[in-house]
């Protein structure tokens, strides 16, 4: 790359105050890195904190023929925001306004770096919700959940984030910029340009503000903790149980991560090997009968569960299922963690697969998830020090990528594609529908500076 | 100091870091800045790039300044990655200028403050403006305005040496004043032993203990630090008394977690660090669980509330226990973000002023809407912080307590 950066910062220096704009190599450092931990260093970082602030940039970018990569927290597990050809890091950091709750349509209009816990805080503040909640949500960023079309756990009753977008502001990557979508809450006006840059990654457009339907805040909970002596045997009742009404989350742990789980926390679940955390939330009455009703299917099929009689039992459920994780490190240092995904009636097969590759490369896997959605996160726990080990546990997630594909799954259900899993993209698609996805990409973006490298 | 065992010390924590950015919103001086370099793991992979590759200390140095040393990184970290002690350590590593070297070096062996004492109580007449009841810096240098309260002319030693014999008590406990108290707050000091005594309990306090080493810790001084360390274990180990008391969260937490987390680099042995710091204790667990004054604490209807010292919380664990006290006193109400940092740090509050405003600002904010009329907590560096706090950014007649001075005021003032 021939890029006169002398005359660039002379530019950018225009648009932006010095203490806005990082060249030194320890700053740039701190932009190479997401949740990856990969490192790619980028030339230069910037703050902008407005849309003419990232126009005015783009429009530089394209001039100059240098990379743009928008970033928020950095919290991406695909390596999304990494700049792995260089140029310039975008972080939103810095733009972080929530600029309007409307309590009577029912939407909130925020900067692409807002926090996402803060927005659940700030709307529930006035008796709404904003349900997409990724276990990431207390640092991750709208924009990036936006941009990877983030899950979460009460995905089950209230979908994706996909499913709160109603409009964006977009600028492209010549300095355009456009607006999608609206403020009603239906709309088939045109292509659904809303939902093609929802999940595209940064590679389409940089998104400067986004419009987010919320809803009441329902106000009752349910939580029960189930246990069963074989994952199996609580995998296979997920559909049955979906069927009773739909849940806010369902939530799948296998032996092994809770096995984990009690030496990190010294909790006890003796002959237990599967575990399913169900929680539901609304109004009371519907949330109320739906509590006794999977009390009865659990009495009957003599089902061992406890139900959260308190806020501090609940918090006890949750514990459980929030630190595997931090359980898991403690095993091994490092893990594949895919998060694959297929129809529910398929997740027996899923989890037996799994168990299935580990054993044939000897190597240890963990399963739990999202066993409402079929997003099942797999993980093979490896040390990366341990390049052979490193290997097999490769070796393993691509395996089990591929008996995914049979099942008509999918190899991605909420972390993206990013440089991670571009291989295992091209197991899913056909040429000619890859081909399409690259097409619209030079649609939006013809001379390929908006985020290079990424997902193909 | 051995440069070697820090360097390698810093390597095994940073090395824990998986990059997940959990980190980030917790901590107090990333949520006002918003660059990754202020957060928890921007400094930690900070430190390990300049280990890696070298670089510009002065720059390492000044990363390493936007840490208030409070902790909150550590509580929500997958992984445990201590960006606290990456921080304090790393900061040892930073070249000290000769003023603050010989600042330290005096503030640490308590010379200058037991002799010139009453010299700087003259001074700060001189020197500051009073306003209320706090002192403001005459001159503003480099836009730097901190409130002092008025330097009293003793010290918690020479009302000490006024109170009743201490040894005539059947049951003692040890008392470790800190600085703050020592210099600064002698009155809650005193208030302590009264109420102590009142009970039936005796207070020891040794005159020759010095300062706990925090300051010259969270500085970079390490061995400054570890002079502090082997001269108190070694002082309160000569006393066979079951508990040493604290009231300041800072120091409790240093006495309790700090010299075991650095006794590698000290000459003390490890049975010696565990005799003495298994014996701290709070004060305001001492007073509900050993004596029981919530029996005798007068209720009172006004409204009350409380801020989580970051080291007496997280440190030490003590959250319930001051919460219950209140309970009992006024009509308790819990703020928003209790456990969040004041914003004070020590040297932090001078050397990243702005970033520390900005955080007491929230605070006030915080208080304020809780309508309390008394803030109570149980450091006395957040005291200073908060009372600063109030004097700028309250209009309303709040009225900042240690909680100690609190209950004594609930037990005997009625
Ligand atoms: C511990 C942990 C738990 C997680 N749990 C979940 C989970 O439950 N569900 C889930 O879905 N994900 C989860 N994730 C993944 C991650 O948090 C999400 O993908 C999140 O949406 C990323 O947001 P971010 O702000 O960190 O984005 P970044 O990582 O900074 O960026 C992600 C992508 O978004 C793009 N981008 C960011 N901002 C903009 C913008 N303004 N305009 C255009 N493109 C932009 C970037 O270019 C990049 O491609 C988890 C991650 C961690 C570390
Ligand atoms: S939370 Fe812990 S592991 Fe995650 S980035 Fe911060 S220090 Fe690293
Ligand atoms: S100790 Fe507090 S101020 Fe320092 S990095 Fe951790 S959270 Fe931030």
């Amino acid at each position: 790359m021939n890029v006169d950066f002398e005359s660039l910062l002379r530019n950018l220096r225009n648009i932006l105050p010095p203490e806005r704009i990082s060249t030194r190599q320890a700053e740039r450092y701190l932009y190479s890195y997401d949740a990856t931990a990969l490192e790619f260093y980028p030339d230069i970082v910037v703050f902008p904190t407005n849309r003419e602030e990232v126009v005015g940039i783009v429009k530089l970018a394209g001039k100059y023929g240098i990379p743009i990569v928008p970033r928020g927290a950095g919290s991406g597990m695909s390596g999304g925001a990494l700049p792995v050809e260089g140029g310039i890091v975008l972080s939103f950091e810095k733009m972080n306004r929530i600029k309007e709750i409307n309590t009577i349509n029912h939407y909130a209009v925020v900067e692409p770096g807002v926090i996402t816990s803060v927005l659940h805080r700030e709307v529930e503040k006035v008796g709404l919700f904003y349900p997409p909640d990724p276990a990431s949500r207390n640092f991750s960023s709208i924009g990036g959940n936006v941009a990877e079309n983030a899950g979460g756990l009460r995905a089950v009753k209230y979908g994706v984030t996909r499913d709160y977008v109603m409009a964006l502001e977009v600028v492209l990557p010549d300095g355009t910029v456009i607006h999608t979508g609206s403020k009603t809450i239906k709309d088939v006006a045109g292509y659904d340009l809303t939902r093609l840059l929802v999940g595209s990654e940064g590679t389409l457009g940089i998104i400067t503000e986004i419009t987010l339907k919320l809803i009441p805040l329902p106000r009752w909970k349910e939580t029960f903790l189930a246990q069963f002596s074989t994952p199996e045997d609580a995998i296979s009742l997920v559909p049955e149980i979906l069927s009773i009404g739909l849940p806010s989350t369902l939530e799948f742990i296998d032996g092994f991560s809770l096995r984990a789980v009690e030496s990190y926390l010294g909790v006890n679940f003796p002959g237990t090997e599967g575990v399913l955390l169900i929680e539901n939330m609304g109004n009371r009455g519907e949330v109320e009968h739906w509590a006794g009703e999977l009390k009865n299917f659990f009495e009957k099929r003599n089902v061992k569960f406890l139900r959260a009689e308190n806020e501090e039992q609940r918090e006890k459920f949750w514990k459980i299922r929030r630190s595997i994780s931090a359980s898991l490190s403690k095993i091994k240092p490092n893990r594949f963690n895919e998060d694959v995904v297929v129809k529910r009636s398929d997740l027996k097969r899923l989890i037996a697969e799994s168990y299935r590759i580990a054993k044939k490369h000897n190597i240890l896997v963990a399963d739990f998830g999202h066993a409402g959605d079929g997003n099942i996160h797999v993980n093979y726990l490896h040390d990366r020090k341990d390049e052979n080990e490193r290997r097999r546990a490769w070796r393993a997630t691509e395996e089990m990528v591929e008996e995914v594909i049979k099942m008509g799954g999918t190899v991605s259900g909420e972390h993206g594609i990013g440089i991670m899993k571009k291989e295992l993209l091209r197991k899913q698609f056909t040429e000619e529908e890859i081909e399409l996805m690259k097409k619209i990409k030079r649609a939006f973006d013809p001379d390929n500076i908006l985020n290079p490298g990424k997902i193909f | 100091m051995n440069r070697e065992l820090i360097v390698k010390q810093i390597e095994r924590e940073v090395s824990k870091c998986a990059r997940c950015g959990a980190c980030r919103h917790l901590c107090p001086v990333y949520s006002e800045e918003n660059m990754e370099k202020t957060s928890p793991r921007g400094k930690n992979s900070l430190l390990m790039l300049f280990l890696k590759e070298g670089g510009s200390v002065d720059e390492m140095g000044k990363i390493l300044e936007s840490c208030t040393v409070c902790e909150a990184c550590v509580e929500g970290c997958p992984n445990e990655v201590h960006t606290y002690k990456i921080v304090l350590l790393g900061r040892s590593l930073v070249e000290k200028s000769k003023l603050e070297k010989e600042a330290y070096a005096i503030f640490n062996r308590n010379s200058l403050l037991k002799t010139g004492e009453r010299v700087i109580s003259v001074l700060q007449s001189k020197l500051m403006i009073k306003e209320g009841d706090l002192y403001r810096l005459r001159w503003r240098i480099g836009g730097i305005d901190k409130y002092l309260p008025q330097i009293p002319d003793k010290d918690f030693f020479s009302y000490y040496s006024e109170l009743p014999d201490q040894g005539k008590f059947e049951k003692k406990v040890l008392f470790f004043t800190g600085c703050l108290i020592r210099y600064l707050y002698p009155l809650t000091g005193v208030h302590l032993v009264e109420i102590m005594n009142h009970y039936g309990w005796g207070v020891i306090a040794p005159e020759e203990q010095i300062c706990c080493g925090l300051p010259a810790l969270s500085s970079g001084f390490m061995d400054e630090f570890l002079e502090s360390m082997e001269h108190n274990v070694r002082l309160f180990n000569r006393y066979k008394i079951n508990h040493i008391i604290s009231a300041c969260g800072s120091c409790e937490n240093t006495l309790k977690n700090y010299y075991r987390e650095f006794a590698e680099f000290s000459t003390l042995s490890a049975e010696e660090i565990r005799v003495f710091s298994e014996r701290i204790m709070d004060v305001s667990e001492f007073m509900l669980q050993v004596i029981g004054v919530d029996r005798d604490i007068f209720p009172s209807p006004e409204k009350v509330t409380y801020h989580d010292s970051c080291h007496l919380n997280r440190g030490i664990g003590v959250r319930e226990a001051p919460r219950a006290l209140l309970r009992n006193a006024g009509r308790f109400v819990e703020m928003r973000e209790a456990d969040v940092c004041c914003g004070f740090g020590g040297s932090f509050s001078v050397k990243q002023y702005e970033t520390s405003q900005k955080i007491l600002q929230r605070k006030m904010r915080n208080v304020e809407e809780t309508g309390a009329e008394y803030l109570v907590a149980e450091c006395p560096g957040c005291i200073l912080q908060l009372n600063e706090g109030k004097e700028k950014y309250l209009s309303g007649e709040l009225k900042v307590r240690h909680l100690v001075d609190y209950i004594y005021e609930k037990l005997f003032l009625k």
